[in-house]
């Protein structure tokens, strides 16, 4: 692929992905789309925050959207227009709100929600949309002390 | 035993599949010390078997279980899961401590908030010495 030169996103096709929803796909998943940012030439903090946000909302479809159902598949689209990356993960279950105990399904959707730019959910009787976007311009998370490293 | 000083690792289970992620989990004594060298990436998929190495560990009771994650290079909300495991079963009696730099790690310990629950140093010396 061509993407690695000049801007961000030139010339990488769309990820696009629709598998059956377990652990193992999800992880497989995972490689996916770090072989797409690489192709896309996202720097590798975007990177890490794309593949760690988009692995948290994958984890979450597969763990929590499919108490009773038959489609069990999750789908996974990746995509860098100009400045902009967007990844979006799909599932064709029912929603469940959170716990109240914050447990580790809280902790994935702190790290979605803390980064990227934007986390928007989109949660109907069909499905889950988990939609995620970067600012290339901006890195979340970056104000964080983490910046200092040893 | 888990405990040794060999400091080639043990291997928890493999996965089958050669092209799924892999961690491996090492565990080296030093003095009245555990420490579990976890290399790799720890997801979904493989929290368990760091939770299983990190339980072994807290089992023999040391006075001090060290996760070293120095050489772990994913790090989803999972392994977040397994270090709070960790550090309850360890309990009054066992020091659980953790050693963690940069964005891979830290970054995600500190975004979650767990850096006020968990012991983090930024080297295992660090921890070694508390």
């Amino acid at each position: 692929m061509t993407g690695a030169s000049g801007a961000p996103g030139i010339g990488v096709a769309d990820l696009r992905r629709r598998v059956p929803a377990s652990v193992q796909t999800a992880s497989s998943l995972r490689l996916d789309l770090t072989d797409w940012a690489a192709r896309a030439g996202l720097s590798l903090e975007v990177t890490e925050a794309v593949v760690l946000a988009g692995y948290e909302a994958l984890v979450n479809a597969v763990e929590h959207a499919y108490p009773d159902q038959d489609d069990d598949s999750v789908g996974l689209h990746a995509t860098v227009a100009g400045r902009l990356v967007t990844i979006t993960v799909t599932d064709w279950g029912r929603w469940r709100e959170p716990p109240t105990d914050p447990g580790n399904r809280g902790r994935g959707l702190t790290l979605i929600h803390k980064l990227c730019t934007r986390a928007e959910i989109t949660a109907t009787d069909t499905g889950t949309t988990v939609a995620m976007t970067w600012q290339l311009d901006e890195i979340p998370g970056r104000d964080s002390p983490t910046a200092m490293r040893p | 035993m888990m405990s040794r000083m060999d400091p080639q690792p043990p291997i928890a289970d493999g996965p089958a599949n050669p092209s799924d992620p892999l961690v491996v989990a090492g565990v080296e004594q030093h003095g009245e010390a555990l420490v579990v060298a976890i290399v790799g990436e720890i997801d979904a998929l493989t929290a368990p078997q760091v939770v299983g190495a990190l339980g072994d560990a807290l089992a023999q009771r040391p006075r001090v279980v060290v996760a070293d994650l120095s050489k772990v290079e994913f790090f989803a909300s999972a392994g977040i899961a397994a270090l709070v495991d960790a550090h309850q079963k360890a309990g009054e009696s066992v020091e659980f401590r953790v050693v963690a730099a940069g964005s891979v790690t830290l970054r995600v310990l500190e975004l979650t908030g767990v850096t006020g629950e968990l012991a983090v140093f930024a080297t295992r010396e660090d921890a070694l010495s508390g």
